[in-house]
């Protein structure tokens, strides 16, 4: 057999893999919601003290490197406290929301499941280990290439099993349900409308899906499924099957679509209220939504700021912040972004002129 | 984002309601973002039953005020 043959034999393999691995159905990993069910809202994050103070952060996207600098960024908190009545208190213990994207994502639902406690277990249960070196010897092995061949097994599902057998082993979003945890919001980008989208009750309501029973795995590595490097990770919208009716809430998106003016006055809100209509399956909705694709939430916002400036000012969020404020029931708030971003020198500021060459 | 500023006005105690969510108390000065909103009072026994308002322009001095009666 010549040495043509056997390179088109090859590739008609390679191709055969290929159109096989494309023609599976993806394992869905969300659940639906009980008829008539809806996503239990966060826990009051406020307390009962108005002077002490809500402490809001955003973690960027940035790989391991955004997740060490959260790491360190809730060390420091953790060292420092303010004068409460009795005894000082620290302020970590008065960080009520996280918002995150990709790798910032890691640390963030870290911090939502074992609270300030085991935060340094994250340094060596994952950090310190070479993860990536993990996954491309995964990737080389023959057994995952069949697997990622013959069946609905993705390189997102490798990433997500990575995170389950290191660090989360099959904690779901309920676990996050502590006495005065914080809400943790974790952020993608949805691949077809190109929105931020937010792993919350509220957001799983539109799906009617119960994110109770989703993996954590599942939220973070879709924050970080950088594209091409990982495939999407994908969600079915039980919202376009049988559930549509019993779908709760929802009475803002009504006044924001069919009132004249937020489209004018607050375009982002319109927006907002467009995109969970469309989720909803609702009237006149503006796209058809049936599965959902997620990617890292940085094609979108890096900063992981859109969401928390949600919680914070939103009169919708189940977070109820806004309302704590206007009612007296909190008179301190910091925002903190930690942004993980590397602003390396390129050289170009120090080149004298380019040449066509 | 710009902040907005509500008062509304009402003879006694209630919850502010914006869109179906309760956003704060009646004779305290809201913080909301730029938007129109319907406005209503927790309860009943008021009118009139709602207020479409529009948000923009405001500041603390110069609240958009509504009444309810």
């Amino acid at each position: 057999m010549s040495l043509r043959a056997v390179i088109a034999g090859g590739l008609l393999v390679l191709l055969a893999l290929v159109g096989a691995a494309c023609d599976t159905i993806p394992d869905y990993p969300n659940k639906p919601l009980a008829a008539g069910a809806a996503n239990p809202p966060p826990a009051d994050l406020i307390g009962p003290d108005p002077g002490a103070p809500l402490i809001l952060i955003a973690f960027s996207g940035g790989g391991s490197r955004a997740a060490a600098l959260g790491l360190g960024v809730l060390d420091e908190l953790a060292g420092h406290s303010y004068p409460a009545s009795g005894s000082p208190v620290a302020l970590i213990d008065r960080v009520k929301v996280v918002s995150s994207v990709s790798g910032g994502s890691v640390v963030a639902a870290w911090f939502g499941l074992v609270g300030p406690a085991r935060l340094d277990e994250l340094k060596t249960d994952f950090l310190e280990r070479a993860n990536m070196k993990t996954l491309e010897w995964e990737a080389t092995d023959p057994l995952t290439l069949a697997r990622l061949s013959f069946s609905s097994y993705t390189r997102i599902d490798a990433l997500r099993d990575l995170l389950d057998r290191e660090l989360f082993h099959g904690a779901r979003f309920a676990d996050l349900r502590r006495p005065s945890a914080p809400l943790i919001v974790m952020n993608a980008t949805d691949m077809e409308s190109g929105e931020v989208f937010a792993f919350t009750p509220q957001r799983f309501d539109d799906l009617c899906s119960d994110l109770d029973q989703l993996p954590l795995s599942v939220a973070v590595a879709a924050s970080a499924a950088f594209p091409v490097a990982l495939s999407p990770m994908s969600l079915r919208n039980y919202s376009y099957e049988d559930c549509k009716s019993t779908i709760p809430g929802g009475g803002w998106i009504a006044a924001e679509l069919t009132l004249p003016l937020p489209r004018y006055t607050n375009f982002e809100g319109y927006k907002r209220a467009r995109y969970a209509n469309a989720l909803r399956n609702g009237e006149d909705a503006y796209r058809d939504e049936h599965h959902l694709h997620l990617l890292d939430g940085g094609l979108v916002d890096n900063q992981g700021v859109q969401s928390l400036t949600k919680v914070l000012v939103s009169p919708h969020s189940p977070a109820r912040i806004l309302e704590a404020i206007n009612s007296g029931r909190v008179r301190r708030i910091a925002v903190i972004a930690v942004n993980a971003m590397a602003d390396k020198d390129n050289g170009v500021g120090g080149t004298q002129r380019f040449r066509d060459c | 984002m710009s902040v907005e500023y509500l008062l509304v006005v009402y003879n006694g105690d209630r919850d502010v309601v914006a869109d179906g969510d309760r956003v704060g108390v009646t004779n305290h000065t809201i913080l909301l973002a730029p938007d129109e909103y319907i406005i209503s009072l927790s309860g009943d026994g008021y009118a009139p039953a709602s207020a479409d308002v529009v948000l923009a322009g405001t500041s603390i001095m110069r609240p958009k005020v509504v009444v309810f009666t």
